[in-house]
């Protein structure tokens, strides 16, 4: 009995602690369960902090800043505005625009949303091309979106007013913006139990790569309305370039051929492009080739190529038809006497031909004839200039003027196509003594001059080209867009190769009408002497490279 | 008699232990019905992946930017898609195969949720289809670029002949701001 007592004691009593045991575990859940929300909570404000750094706020810098400098540069274009007074000014409109999209400076007031149509650029023939404006991007919209998503996880971010003590907005590099600035920002929970204070850093680097330059379009409509004439849309020039094009180093020519390498005569220049077939009369354009061939070369294993049949007469119809010839042989002498009389003939083009007089009568002297005499311009040498040259390349034959009696006159044949790639897509370029990006927004800013300077070229039908009413006069200035608006009389050099002269013919006037290029009249490429050297360098010879005051006749 | 009164109180006190016994047993079906089931741990468990989870997909690369940012880019970019590769690996190392999960995006300017991925939708998943019990649910805010800066520096013409002015080909981005749900489900 007593047993019994005992066991049923027992029994209650592991029944009991089972019992409590069990009440502990459910009662530790439903704390924890309770507690639950609140751990969640914990974890998501800290989610929640771990997203609003200084590197998104960058971010969003970052392309604010973009649009926000976009939006000024098109309003300045827009409403031919003039230009803000000084850097300050530019950095704290652009901070505004970037945060809010809209500023309010004296009594103007600008506002993006209402700015940035499309726009339309005028194309180097004059057509124009039209760029599709950016959706508007502020500060102000990712601190609301940001805020957005924390109020999905039951908490609130309110973002302060943009610091302007200590912000920056300076160019760093020619081809970007940096910019800086701080931000308070509170986080709290809906209940108001948690609560975070903070200070975000701004720090971006804004390229200003396809924003529109709004000095270009502001001294354009400028002079032409002085002109009296005015433009009946905006102009909008990109800012555009080429990292492999960026610099001056980077476009000065490259001297294919030289005196040294193989040139041994030559006379007059012309840009085009080669031409190695034997039929280039057969070409589209002929009168725009050089025709690169060995002396009277087509017309080997038909016949004695001294012998004027077909084939002599079809060689000289080929370069009446081109634009200039390369040869790629020399002279050949043959020698013969006749009545005391010993010639030297030659066999190439527009050849000294030296006639001596064996018994040397009185009154004569050896003198000096030009044999195959043609007025086309030309290179003569052999190997191994000619293999540095080739089929489909563009180059500039360059001579001194042609003197039958001397032969120590220069010879080059030239690359120019880096210039040309930046002068025909319109490509900025770093040089420091030209305005900066940030330079451009201010009034006067072509009188500005920064380490991070930046310049292109103005070519176009609407730059002294046939579509400019004032070409007659802007024909005469520099291409160098901070010296274009701002004209020196004479001194600007046109430069052979270049546009609206890349041959006498087309040089000879501004819209020639009888040899009008096929791309249309763009005025003559001119520059000063100073960009002439900054861009030539070590290359720069006046007299290959320029029309100086004989004009490019030849 | 003594007997009797012996006997009577074993019968009591073996009605009473069984009734004790009974009012036990109410006692433990009511105490174990009485908690949730979420509190049974399995929710705690689902919820810790599912933030475990998100925490990884944070610190993990996918090409380039964290695997978080390359589901609200899924979920939000211009380029749209649902999420895989890194993102679904990270997610599959961490959660049991008896748990199914589910990202979504959400759209701070629209307010609505988008779905990214569901291991229900997807036929090469072995995680489990569907909830049948409950979900556990862990959210992180998310932005970046959901169209990248490209295009500076390369405009070229080409050699010879003048050609048209090109446009800048140069598109400084997109960004987007959103929210990513990491939710398991069994």
């Amino acid at each position: 009995m007593k047993k019994g007592i005992f066991f049923t004691a027992m029994f209650v009593v592991l029944l009991s602690i089972l019992l409590i045991s069990l009440s502990i575990w459910a009662e530790e859940n439903k704390i924890k369960e309770k507690r639950l929300p609140e751990k969640i909570k914990t974890d998501s404000f800290a989610f929640l902090l771990s997203q609003i750094t200084d590197g998104k706020l960058s971010e969003a810098a970052n392309l604010s800043t973009y649009r926000a400098m976009g939006c000024l540069a098109q309003y300045e274009l827009e409403q031919n505005y003039g230009g803000l007074g000084e850097l300050g000014g530019v950095k704290n409109t652009i901070i505004a625009l970037a945060e809010n999209g809209s500023v309010q400076i004296g009594g103007t007031n600008i506002n993006c949303a209402s700015v940035g149509a499309d726009e339309e650029l005028v194309a180097l023939e004059g057509e124009g091309i039209t760029i599709i404006s950016q959706p508007q991007f502020t500060l102000r919209q990712w601190m609301e979106s940001v805020n957005g998503t924390a109020n999905e996880m039951g908490f609130e971010v309110k973002f302060g007013k943009l610091k302007l003590d200590g912000a920056s907005v300076e160019q760093n590099t020619p081809w970007s913006v940096k910019v800086s600035f701080e931000v308070d920002v509170n986080i709290t929970d809906f209940e108001g139990k948690m609560y975070l204070a903070k200070s975000l850093t701004a720090s971006a680097f804004v390229p200003i790569e396809g924003l529109p330059d709004p000095l270009v379009g502001r001294s354009y409509w400028s002079l032409q309305s002085q002109g009296g004439y005015t433009p009946s849309l905006p102009l909008v020039r990109q800012i555009i370039h080429n990292e492999n094009l960026e610099d001056a180093d980077s476009v000065k020519p490259e001297e294919l051929v030289n005196d040294e390498s193989g040139i041994v005569n030559g006379a007059g220049w012309f840009y085009g492009q080669i031409y190695e077939g034997d039929e280039p009369s057969g070409e589209e354009h002929p009168e725009r080739i050089i025709w690169k061939t060995g002396w009277m070369e087509p017309c080997i294993g038909i016949g004695n190529p001294m012998e004027y049949g077909a084939c002599v007469y079809s060689f000289w119809e080929n370069i009446s038809a081109v634009g200039a010839v390369i040869i790629t042989n020399t002279e050949t002498h043959s020698e013969e006497v006749l009545g005391g009389v010993r010639y030297y003939d030659v066999n190439c083009l527009n050849c000294r031909e030296w006639i001596e007089y064996d018994e040397n009568p009185v009154g004569y002297e050896p003198s000096v004839t030009l044999a195959n005499e043609s007025d086309k311009p030309f290179a003569a040498g052999s190997w191994p200039y000619s293999a540095s040259i080739s089929d489909g390349m563009y180059v500039l034959i360059a001579n001194e003027d042609w003197d039958a009696a001397t032969i120590n006159n220069k010879h080059r044949i030239y690359s120019i196509e880096n210039l040309r790639e930046v002068s025909k897509c319109q490509l900025y370029v770093e040089n420091a003594d030209a305005p900066s990006y940030l330079q451009r927004f201010l009034n006067g800013g072509y009188g500005q001059a920064s380490e991070f300077g930046i310049e292109t070229f103005l070519v176009g039908r609407i730059y002294g080209g046939d579509q400019d009413p004032l070409k007659a006069e802007t024909n005469e200035h520099n291409r160098i867009d901070h010296k274009y608006f701002e004209p020196t009389a004479g001194g600007n050099l046109i430069v052979k190769g270049m546009s609206g002269c890349k041959t006498p013919t087309m040089c000879a006037e501004i819209c020639p009408s009888a040899s009008t290029p096929l791309d249309g009249c763009l005025g003559q490429f001119r520059m000063d002497t100073e960009h002439l050297l900054f861009y030539y360098g070590d290359e720069y010879d006046e007299a290959l490279m320029t029309c100086p005051s004989g004009g490019c006749s030849q | 008699m003594d007997f009797l009164k012996k006997k009577g109180l074993v019968f009591t006190i073996d009605a009473f232990v069984a009734l004790m016994l009974a009012v036990v047993t109410v006692y433990s079906l009511f105490l174990i019905y009485s908690v949730p089931e979420s509190s049974g741990g399995a929710y705690m468990q689902a919820y810790y992946l599912a933030k475990d989870t998100l925490s990884a997909l944070d610190e993990a690369d996918c090409s380039g930017k964290t695997c978080l940012e390359q589901i609200g880019e899924a979920g939000l970019g211009a380029s749209g898609g649902s999420v895989g590769g890194t993102p679904l690996d990270v997610a599959k190392a961490i959660i049991p195969e008896q748990y199914g999960f589910r990202f979504d995006v959400y759209d701070a300017q629209s307010g609505s949720w988008i779905s990214a991925y569901d291991t229900a939708t997807d036929p090469t998943s072995n995680h489990a289809k569907g909830m049948k019990k409950f979900e556990a649910n862990a959210k992180s805010p998310v932005s970046g670029y959901s169209v990248m800066p490209s295009g500076m520096g390369g405009v070229n013409c080409g050699e010879g002949e003048v050609c048209a002015m090109p446009a800048s080909t140069y598109n400084p981005g997109e960004i987007y701001v959103g929210l990513v749900r990491v939710s398991v489900y069994i």
